[in-house]
């Protein structure tokens, strides 16, 4: 039996970002919040994200929790709500983006 | 031949490498000699009889200054854990205003400073430095008068050389100013010289270069290891030998090498008929290391190692040896409650013991390094360690004061200390190079974690590296290949995760399985985990080879992040009611599975029966106010005791909660049946029964297919008649020689807890020992630690002695109002 060994890589280069779709599951709450089109919808579904996101310490949340992130932290049970959510940005931004 | 020059001897040398440092403590501060003479040798205990004081001043560091004035203490040393002046802001150690508030658990901070006089046999010798564990948190050191030297990071070991500065006439001063001032810590870290000093004193510049000795296992088979074992040596000279011998456990030399030394080596030696290291069977070596010029010896290091090869792989899983291995692990933090955060090696020993018994395996050093007492008790009693590295990276997590602040700057030598100074643990089985970290999906986030795995991969090629991953794990990407480690084919992965080895998440236990599907060729581990998930969490771990463990938070209740766990109550009217977030005088985080005394708490109760470490458990949810409904903190589980013993609830309705591996449940009260359920899959092997309330005998008693596999009682008991001190040998005894642990439990006339005690008790010792520290598990602050006096809670409470002769023995006396009063009597351990 050989030991398993984690050599170092050559060189850093920055990943290739592939296409994704807007939604809960897919974006930072502050992606969302910075698409002008999508926070609407979500604050329509979701009226007390207004109040979590400005409270106090959330902002280095924003880049590191999704909406489906911050459910988990939820009394209840909140996926229908997401998938509306989801719904309603699918129609908004049909497409996937492009590599970056 | 010409051996010592060395003074040591082998038992000095034993203690210093296998960890049992407190022995040379053992003669107490006061009575020891405040100014030790100290000769040639490695690793010297300097823990003995420094002077301190809290507060700042000038001055402090001038050889010259009168500290007659400040108190003399030992090491390990933690003022955040000491009385404060009273206060109406104040209770006991802790106070309101406090800048971490509920996250550091109201610990004071400040600035302190200690001071210690040594003698040194030889004035001029060829190499002397100072180490130190660590120090909470900007650490200055002086000798003599200059200043050698700073350092920030509160939970890395650090050095100073101190030959320069040294002292003609051998009399020598060291001054060290700790401060922790602000808000620095989101948990209870500590203040102070919280882990042991120690001293190199070297005959010759030439030496053993600081943690430059590797010991890895390469391969096994036919009957032997194939070991790698590198050496640094600095202060190279020519005619220098490097003399190795393995030692096994029994101390007889197994293996013995000799070559030329040179600055950097690697030899590959062949150890025949190894005894492997694993959880169930922790077997440790011990390489001896001499630098010698012709007969004389230069330097001499013993390092502890383990031989056994882990592999991790999605089809496998974690394998140890070649056995399939789950990590049931635990997240802890690395203070022991009533004791603050002094790592004393007992302590340390102590809690590991406590998780062993509970059948953890593993546990997760939250956030940062822990001290080497806590590894050598993980590498002797078999857990297996995640040792992590930082908590915070480039960008501050919850402070402007935060280690965001020397991150940029200090993370390659922060990280060198880590891995350089753990290495040889065989316990680690993992790195982790982050917990929860912010703005880890943006640009520099993404390359250091490329940076910070790689410098790992670098420093220790032998282990994976992981890290902590809460909330949105970033976009799927696709690495270039360079950018991978040789051998790594990865299509994609996601942008917070693609360059480590095991991917560690928290609290996204819904995610494992479709993340699993997206990138099958991943291992992941639950690096954090809800503990009411417990029975889910296991199901899909054992029946997944890509899932390795879980680690739950936490393992052990801790002081900080205060109010975590628990519940509370709330209107049963109000549909939106949430649990409160407590605040002052809540202290402890009051979750993990083993309270702050060292108890089992409810959650533990069903973690035994998901580790099949009992096949049964009951417990009695505390009886509501009308009106009332109990709501969970995240981290909380039911205000469950295991006690039938509720007046004033007779012909309530009480909620009985079973845990079982069992598929039918029979509960007898009073020897009468009164219910019986069938425990379905979907129940997460937990059945509730509602019980009218009655006092007497209420018995659960559970079955699989029809056979009894186990059952559980419990009784009403009477009143408090007595206190009953027993001494808790928890932990690995071979290293327990300067502190015991006295339970200290309110029984009745049948010998029987009486479980929501909590009257004040009084602790006195007589003879050679001393009392450190008395507490309960309580959440809140009722007062000191060190008083003496203190509330129980649960019928229980904790004293801790130190004995202060190696050879004596102290009487202990528990007493109480209304109780007859306990005693016991110690003796010292004889090494």
């Amino acid at each position: 039996m050989d030991a398993p060994l984690y050599h170092p890589a050559a060189a850093y280069a920055v990943p290739t970002i592939l296409p994704y779709q807007i939604g809960t599951r897919t974006c930072t709450i502050g992606e969302l919040k910075g698409l002008a089109a999508a926070w609407p919808i979500v604050l329509k579904h979701m009226p007390a994200v207004q109040y979590i996101v400005q409270a106090p310490g959330f902002e280095k949340q924003l880049d590191n929790m999704t909406l489906a992130d911050l459910a988990v932290f939820s009394a209840q049970d909140n996926s229908a709500t997401l998938d509306a959510i989801d719904d309603d940005l699918a129609r908004l931004f049909p497409n996937k983006g492009r590599a970056r | 031949m010409n051996d010592f020059d060395f003074q040591m001897d082998r038992r000095q040398l034993l203690v210093t490498s296998a960890g049992a440092a407190t022995l040379m403590m053992a003669s107490g501060a006061l009575a020891a000699d405040a100014a030790p003479n100290m000769s040639n040798g490695r690793a010297q205990p300097l823990s003995q009889g420094w002077k301190f004081h809290r507060g700042s001043g000038a001055g402090f560091e001038v050889p010259s200054f009168d500290d007659s004035g400040w108190r003399a203490l030992d090491l390990p040393h933690d003022w955040n854990i000491e009385d404060l002046p009273p206060s109406p802001d104040s209770i006991g150690p802790f106070n309101k205003n406090a800048p971490g508030g509920t996250m550091s658990g109201f610990a004071a901070g400040g600035e302190g400073w200690y001071r210690k006089s040594f003698r040194l046999a030889n004035p001029r010798p060829g190499h002397v430095e100072i180490y130190f564990d660590g120090a909470y948190l900007h650490s200055d050191v002086w000798l003599n008068g200059h200043a050698l030297g700073s350092h920030a990071n509160g939970y890395t070991p650090f050095a100073f050389d101190l030959t320069p500065y040294l002292a003609a006439d051998g009399h020598n001063v060291l001054a060290v100013r700790v401060r922790s001032e602000g808000f620095n810590a989101r948990w209870y870290s500590g203040a102070g010289l919280y882990r042991h000093v120690w001293l190199d004193v070297l005959p010759d510049p030439a030496r053993i270069a600081r943690w430059g000795i590797g010991v890895i296992t390469r391969k096994l088979s036919d009957g032997a290891a194939e070991l790698e074992i590198s050496t640094q040596v600095e202060g190279l000279a020519s005619e220098l030998a490097l003399v190795r011998r393995i030692l096994d456990a029994a101390g007889k030399t197994v293996w013995e090498g000799t070559e030329q030394a040179q600055a950097t080596g690697h030899l590959f030696c062949s150890l025949p008929n190894p005894r492997l290291w694993s959880t169930d069977s922790p077997y440790l070596y011990s390489l001896v290391t001499e630098l010698r010029r012709g007969t004389k010896l230069l330097d001499r290091l013993e390092t502890p190692f383990g031989v056994r090869i882990i592999s991790f792989d999605a089809q496998q899983g974690m394998r140890v040896n070649g056995v399939a291995t789950k990590l049931r692990g635990g997240c802890v933090h690395h203070d022991h409650g009533i004791l603050g955060a002094a790592a004393f090696e007992d302590a340390e020993d102590r809690k590991i013991g406590l998780l062993r018994a509970r059948g953890f395996n593993a546990v997760r050093g939250s956030h940062n390094l822990f001290s080497p007492g806590f590894l050598r008790a993980c590498d002797r009693q078999g857990m297996m360690v995640i040792c992590e590295a930082f908590d915070v990276w480039h960008d501050k997590k919850f402070s402007d004061l935060d280690s965001s602040t020397i991150f940029e700057s200090g993370w390659k030598t922060d990280l060198a200390s880590v891995v350089l100074s753990a290495r040889n643990h065989p316990s680690i089985v993992l790195w982790s190079i982050g917990n929860e970290i912010p703005a880890r999906n943006s640009a520099r986030g993404i390359e250091l974690q490329w940076q910070l795995s790689n410098e790992v991969h670098r420093l220790d090629p032998t282990r994976p590296v992981t890290a902590a991953i809460n909330g949105f794990a970033g976009h799927e990407v696709k690495p270039a290949a360079g950018s991978l480690r040789p051998g790594v084919e990865m299509v994609k992965d996601r942008a917070g995760t693609a360059f480590l080895d095991v991917v560690g998440y928290n609290y996204k236990l819904a995610d494992y399985e479709a993340d699993h599907r997206r990138f099958p060729d991943r291992v992941f581990l639950g690096s954090e985990s809800f503990p009411k998930d417990v029975f889910k969490i296991w199901d899909l771990t054992e029946r997944s080879p890509w899932l390795i463990g879980d680690f739950v938070w936490t393992a052990m209740d801790y002081l900080g992040e205060a109010g975590i766990g628990g519940s509370s109550l709330a209107a049963a009217s109000d549909p939106n009611a949430r649990a409160d977030s407590p605040a002052w005088p809540w202290i402890n985080a009051y979750c993990g599975d083993i309270d702050l005394i060292g108890q089992q708490r409810p959650a533990s109760l069903a973690r035994d029966v998901a580790w099949g470490v009992s096949p049964l458990e009951m417990a009695v949810q505390r009886p509501l106010d009308e009106g009332k409904v109990e709501l969970l903190r995240f981290w909380g589980w039911s205000d469950e005791l295991q006690s039938w013993s509720w007046p004033g609830a007779e012909g309530k309705p009480l909620t009985v909660r079973v845990y079982t591996a069992g598929d039918r449940v029979e509960l007898r009260l009073k020897g009468q049946l009164i219910d019986q359920k069938t425990v379905h899959p979907e129940d997460g092997k937990t059945i509730e029964f509602k019980v009218a309330y009655a006092p007497g005998n209420l018995e659960s008693v559970a079955y699989r297919q029809g056979r009894e596999i186990g059952r559980r009682a419990l009784e009403t008991v009477g009143p408090a008649l007595a206190l009953r001190v027993r001494e808790d040998l928890t932990g690995e005894s071979g290293a327990r020689r300067d502190l015991r642990f006295l339970s200290i439990e309110a029984v009745d006339a049948k010998g029987r807890l009486v479980p929501d005690w909590a009257q004040q008790v009084e602790v006195s010792v007589a003879g050679a020992g001393r009392l450190i520290a008395l507490g309960s598990a309580n959440p809140l602050a009722i007062g000191s630690y060190q008083s003496g006096k203190a509330q129980a809670w649960h019928g229980r409470a904790l004293a801790v002695v130190r004995l202060d002769q190696q050879t004596g023995s102290a009487s202990i006396r528990v007493g109480g109002k209304g109780v007859i009063a306990g005693t016991m009597r110690l003796n010292a351990l004889k090494a």
